[in-house]
C-alpha cells in the first residue's frame, strides 16, 4: 500500500547508511525503497513512480573488470531520468559526500530539487527537506 | 715555403697554423704550402691563384721574347734585365693582393659560420628549453589533477562514515534505534574512518617510497597466535561461526628477518579479509619453508575466492574484484595494495591462488629466514614501538 506521506526511493551504496533512512523514514510513516544498483533504480523510477528521489553520487561501478570506487554513477542517472518524459517531473534530491561548488553547480544544472551535503544533515533535516519538496511538487500538480 | 706535416702546433682548421687544405693537388701530394696563404685557402689546386700567377708570367714572358725576336732579331741583356724585373715587381703586388682576397675570403667565411653556428645553437636551445617547460608544465598538471583526484577520494571516503556516526547519534536520540543498535553503527562508522585514515596515510608513505622498514629476528607465530584470538571475536566471524585457526607444520619453526610490525599489519590485513569474503567454512594460516633461504605463510579461506580475471587487479591500488563490493561494501581498495609493498619492502613476495570465483583463496607471501650475518647489517635498528600517549614533560612547568 502506498503512504500519503509519499514514496521515496533512495539510491545509495552505503549499507549502514540505507538502515539508518530505512529505520527512519519508515517510523515517520513515509514509503521507502532503496538500491544500489543504477539500472534497478531508473527501472524503479519509471515503474514505481516515486515522490521524490534521494540520489547518492558516489556508486561504485564496475569498469573492465575493475571497481571504480569513485565512479559517478548519481550523474548517469539523473541524466537519464530528467531525459525520460515519464520521470522528469519527479524532483531528485542529491544526497551526496561531495562538498564542492563544481558538484553543486553540475547538479543544479542537470535538474535536481536540492543538493544535501550528506555529513552535515541529519535525518530530522533530510526529512523536513523532502517534506517540503513533495508538498510544493504536490500543490504544483 | 713553409713546412706544413712537422707543424704539429696549431689548429687543423682552416686558418690555424697546421691546417693543411685536402683540396689542393700540391699541398695535399707534396706536402709543401707555397705560401703562408695556403692556410687560408681551401680552393682546388686549378683555382690556386698563385699557380694562376706562375702561369701568366710564363706567358708574359714567352710574349716579351718572341717580340724581341721579331723586332729586333736578338735578346739584348737590356731587354731580358726589364722583361724579368717587369715580372717580378708584377708578382710582388700581385702575390699581396690575392692574399688580401683570400684571407678576407676565410674572415667571411668564419663570421658566417659563427653566426649560423649561434642561431643554430639558439634556435636548439630555445626549442630544448621550450620542450622542457611543457613536460614540466604538463607534469605539474598531472600532479595537480592527481592531487585534486586524491582529496576528492579522501574526503569523500572519510565523509561517509562520519554521516553514519552522526546518523546513528540522531536515531538514538530520536529514539528511533535503540541504544545497543546505535552504538554498534557508531562503532562500525569510527573503525572505518581510522581504518581509513591509516590505509591513506599507509598508501602515501608507500607512493613517496618513504615507508621505512625497521626489521629485525622476529616471531610470526607469535604474532600469528596473537592475531587469532582477535579476529575470532570479531562480530562477522561470531555471526557466520567461522573457525579460524593455525595449522602448526612438523618442522621447527624459523625465525625471520623482517619489520615485525608492518608484517603484523600484512598478517592481519589478510585475516580480515579472508573474513570478509568467507560467508561459512573456515580460514587457516599455515607454514612453508621455500627454499633453504624464504618462510611462507598462507592464509587460506573457504570463501569467495578469485576469478582469473580479478587476479589481474587484486593487487591495485583503488581497484576491487567483481565480488568484493557486495561482500565488502566499505573496503578503501588500498588494503592488498599495501600489504603487498610491505612485504616487497621486506625482501619478500606476495601471491595468490585461487581455483576460481567460489572456490575460496590463498594468500601467501614470503619473508626471509634470519640468518645469523643479518644482525651485522648496520643500517637495521631494532625495533621500538611508536607510544601512543607521549607527555611533552618541558612543556608541563
Amino acid at each position: 500500500m502506498r503512504s500519503d506521506k509519499g514514496r521515496i526511493l533512495f539510491v545509495e551504496d552505503e549499507k549502514n547508511l540505507v538502515d539508518i533512512y530505512h529505520d527512519y523514514f519508515e517510523s515517520n510513516g513515509y514509503d521507502f525503497l532503496s538500491t544500489k544498483d543504477i539500472r534497478q533504480a531508473l527501472k524503479v523510477t519509471e515503474f514505481e513512480q516515486p515522490d521524490i528521489v534521494l540520489l547518492d553520487i558516489i556508486i561504485p561501478k564496475e569498469e573492465k573488470g575493475v571497481i571504480n570506487l569513485m565512479a559517478e554513477q548519481g550523474y548517469d542517472y539523473l541524466e537519464v531520468v530528467k531525459k525520460n518524459p515519464k520521470t522528469k517531473n519527479i524532483p531528485i534530491v542529491v544526497f551526496t559526500n561531495l562538498d564542492t561548488d563544481q558538484d553543486r553547480k553540475k547538479s543544479e544544472a542537470m535538474g535536481a530539487a536540492a543538493y544535501v551535503f550528506k555529513r552535515d544533515c541529519s535525518p530530522k533535516e533530510v526529512l523536513d527537506t523532502v517534506a517540503k519538496i513533495i508538498e510544493r511538487h504536490r500543490t504544483k500538480k | 715555403m713553409e713546412e706544413f706535416r712537422n707543424n704539429s702546433s696549431g689548429k687543423k682548421e682552416i686558418g690555424g697554423s697546421s691546417y693543411r687544405n685536402k683540396n689542393c693537388w700540391l699541398v695535399n701530394n707534396l706536402g709543401h704550402a707555397p705560401y703562408k696563404r695556403c692556410q687560408y685557402c681551401e680552393f682546388k689546386f686549378r683555382h690556386c691563384l698563385f699557380l694562376q700567377y706562375q702561369v701568366i708570367s710564363l706567358i708574359l714572358l714567352a710574349l716579351s721574347f718572341t717580340l724581341f725576336l721579331i723586332f729586333e732579331k736578338r735578346f739584348s741583356t737590356l731587354a731580358v734585365i726589364v722583361v724579368f724585373g717587369l715580372i717580378i715587381v708584377y708578382g710582388y703586388f700581385f702575390n699581396s693582393s690575392t692574399e688580401k682576397i683570400i684571407k678576407s675570403n676565410f674572415t667571411l667565411k668564419k663570421t658566417r659560420d659563427t653566426l649560423k653556428d649561434l642561431s643554430d645553437n639558439l634556435e636548439d636551445k630555445v626549442r630544448d628549453q621550450t620542450k622542457d617547460i611543457q613536460e614540466k608544465s604538463r607534469y605539474l598538471q598531472e600532479l595537480l589533477n592527481i592531487k585534486s583526484d586524491f582529496l576528492r577520494v579522501v574526503n569523500h571516503q572519510l565523509n561517509t562514515p562520519i554521516s553514519v556516526v552522526m546518523g546513528s547519534f540522531s536515531m538514538m536520540d530520536e529514539k528511533i534505534w535503540d541504544t545497543a543498535k546505535s552504538l554498534e553503527a557508531i562503532k562500525a562508522g569510527f573503525e572505518r574512518i581510522t581504518q581509513t585514515v591509516q590505509d591513506f596515510w599507509d598508501a602515501y608513505e608507500l607512493e613517496g617510497e618513504k615507508m621505512e622498514m625497521k626489521p629485525d629476528q622476529t616471531d610470526i607465530t607469535a604474532i600469528v597466535e596473537k592475531l587469532i584470538p582477535e579476529k575470532q571475536k570479531m562480530p562477522l566471524a561470531i555471526q557466520r561461526k567461522l573457525s579460524i585457526s593455525v595449522n602448526n607444520p612438523s618442522f621447527k619453526i624459523p625465525t625471520v628477518w623482517c619489520d615485525g610490525k608492518k608484517i603484523t599489519h600484512v598478517i592481519s590485513n589478510l585475516l580480515d579479509n579472508a573474513i570478509y569474503y568467507t560467508e561459512q567454512g573456515d580460514v587457516t594460516v599455515s607454514y612453508e619453508l621455500a627454499g633453504g633461504k624464504y618462510f611462507k605463510i598462507n592464509v587460506t579461506d573457504t570463501g569467495a575466492g578469485i576469478s582469473a580475471e580479478d587476479k589481474k587487479i587484486l593487487f591495485q591500488k583503488f581497484s576491487r574484484g567483481r565480488g568484493a563490493s557486495s561482500l565488502r561494501p566499505d573496503g578503501s581498495g588500498l588494503g592488498l595494495y599495501i600489504s603487498k609493498k610491505i612485504v616487497e619492502g621486506n625482501n619478500g613476495e606476495m601471491t595468490c591462488t585461487s581455483k576460481g570465483a567460489g572456490k575460496g583463496s590463498t594468500f601467501s607471501f614470503t619473508v626471509p629466514i634470519y640468518q645469523n650475518q643479518q644482525s651485522i647489517d648496520a643500517s637495521a635498528e631494532p625495533v621500538v614501538k611508536k607510544d601512543k600517549i607521549v607527555v611533552f614533560e618541558k612543556n608541563n612547568p
